[in-house]
């Protein structure tokens, strides 16, 4: 599903953000992606969803070398990931249903079909009630449930959570994880990268530890002792 | 609905959504391209006023050829005849070119007085409707050859420094409309990139969920050529209603201006090429405006 061979990533007059990595994601699997800040998590992701090109080394996603795919291909290749960031990015000035509905529109899915689907998301995601609200009026863990549900509408092979969990509390917080695990346990292939060292506890799954932009462990759970 | 009204509908419905919550770029840009417009209206109204009245006047063409009084007038009305074959010929006696000089004179007759043939001699008048200048000017050297022709007169001198002037104004004019236009696309497409930049992360949102470039440059194009029709039905808007009010007192003002109709100054033409061409100036400045979008990831 995901590969990452020999990845660096170097920006001008800047250390390596990620050096040399190598790790893979098989289908259907479910891992945490963790370290400090400034390890590379985000950067790792950016590469994933192509924006980011690698120094060296190789990206495939789904079989595909995202490092070699031009620009005009990137949307198509996006259009098999959903992707949910710790700021929410949602369009302020769309509701709740217009939100979830933005990846069925931009590949031009049929009104009727984005209604149904989106009103099944919001079901998904407990907001079926709220889909007409606008994301200000919502709460942080409902933000952060209709960008879940924004990313699950599509049917994505490969679900990436950057610090999905963030901003929000405890209780909102495995609300979301409920969310993802829910994806993950209807087939979809799930990345999350967080440094929330209570989530890698609570939940024990494939953790793939960076530092440096090296990876320092990968197996399931947390190892003793790991940057987090 | 098929894949494509879906994404149609979609760009319509962003362009509106987009122009309803950004009204201030959104009437900048309008006003911008309008009052350019309206200048560039104002000046291609001119220059057709201008050829309009060349074409009025040029259509009362008169070729008026100065005989030797000692040459049998019938005769060099024939030749004329014969070299102008068509047009109206009309051989003018001295005493009948006299009173009409007189007649021309009007309350200054009397400067006529005491003038004899030599002064106003017999002459053969042509009359060529609808001749162009050029040619004018071509049968006006061939008439010369007309038995004891003195001179030729045309008029020329007049039609061809307006035609002179004309030809420059074209000239200025292309030159002055290509930098309006230039200008103006610049000026609009950088209040527009105001719009693109307020919206930045919209646009990227919508990049990370699978939008092509085209489909993110397609509402902002769509809002451009919007603001480009309006901004080109304003400024011809603003021209006929100009013109509604200063023609009559233009056309009474000048006499010279007298072959001139109202819709001589603000063309139906002059009007629908406004609003085209604002549409397109619209499209370029918006093009302009979001050209970057298209390769960003």
């Amino acid at each position: 599903m995901l590969q990452l061979l020999k990845v660096t990533k170097r920006y001008p007059g800047e250390k390596p953000s990620i050096d040399g990595v190598t790790l893979a994601l098989r289908k259907g699997e479910f891992a945490f992606l963790t370290g400090p800040s400034g390890a590379g998590k985000s950067t790792l992701m950016r590469l994933v969803v192509a924006a980011e090109r690698p120094t060296s080394g190789k990206v495939l996603v789904l079989g595909r070398d995202v490092s070699r795919t031009s620009a005009r291909q990137v949307p198509y290749l996006r259009r098999a990931m959903g992707v949910v960031f710790q700021d929410f990015k949602l369009l302020t000035h769309r509701t709740a249903a217009e939100n979830i509905a933005a990846p069925l529109e931009v590949r031009g899915v049929p009104r009727s079909e984005v209604r149904r689907r989106v009103e099944k998301a919001l079901r998904g995601v407990g907001l079926e009630l709220k889909g007409d609200k606008f994301p200000p009026a919502l709460s942080g863990g409902e933000q952060q449930r209709v960008a879940v549900a924004r990313a699950l509408v599509g049917d994505p092979a490969l679900l990436l959570a950057d610090e999905p969990t963030g901003n929000l509390d405890p209780e909102r917080t495995l609300e979301v994880m409920e969310l993802l695990h829910a994806a993950h346990a209807r087939g979809t292939t799930v990345l999350v990268a967080t440094h929330d060292r209570s989530l890698l506890e609570r939940f024990t799954r494939r953790v793939i530890a960076l530092d440096a932009g090296r990876v320092v462990s990968d197996g399931l759970g947390l190892p003793r002792g790991a940057p987090a | 609905m098929t894949s494509l009204a879906a994404r149609l509908r979609y760009v319509l419905r962003r362009a509106l959504d987009a122009t309803v919550r950004s009204p201030v770029v959104s009437a900048v840009a309008t006003v911008t391209l309008a009052v350019s417009l309206f200048l560039t209206g104002l000046f291609a109204a001119g220059l057709h006023a201008g050829e309009a009245l060349l074409a009025a006047w040029a259509g009362e063409v008169r070729i008026s050829i100065d005989v030797d009084p000692a040459v049998d007038l019938q005769a060099a009305r024939a030749a004329a005849a014969a070299l102008a074959p068509g047009l109206a010929v009309e051989a003018v006696p001295a005493a009948e070119a006299l009173r009409r000089f007189r007649e021309a004179l009007g309350p200054d007759a009397a400067l006529a007085d005491g003038l004899g043939p030599d002064v106003v001699p017999p002459t053969i008048e042509l009359r060529a409707p609808g001749l162009r200048l050029e040619r004018a000017r071509a049968l006006s050297e061939r008439l010369r050859a007309v038995p004891g022709a003195r001179g030729v007169d045309y008029g020329g001198a007049e039609l061809e420094a307006l035609e002179r002037a004309l030809r420059t104004l074209r000239r200025v004019g292309a030159l002055v409309l290509a930098a309006l236009a230039l200008g103006t696309a610049v000026l609009v497409g950088n209040t527009l990139r105001l719009g693109v930049f307020a919206r930045r992360d919209e646009l990227e949102i919508l990049r990370l969920v699978g939008a092509t470039g085209a489909f993110v440059r397609a509402p902002f194009l769509v809002e451009g050529l919007a603001q480009g029709l309006l901004g080109g039905a304003a400024a011809a808007g603003a021209l006929a209603a100009l013109a509604a009010a200063a023609a009559p007192r233009l056309l009474s003002a000048l006499a010279l201006a007298a072959p001139l109709a109202g819709r001589d100054l603000v063309p139906l033409s002059l009007a629908v090429s406004l609003v085209l061409g604002g549409g397109l100036l619209g499209l370029a400045a918006s093009a302009l405006a979001v050209s970057r979008e298209g390769t960003r990831h």
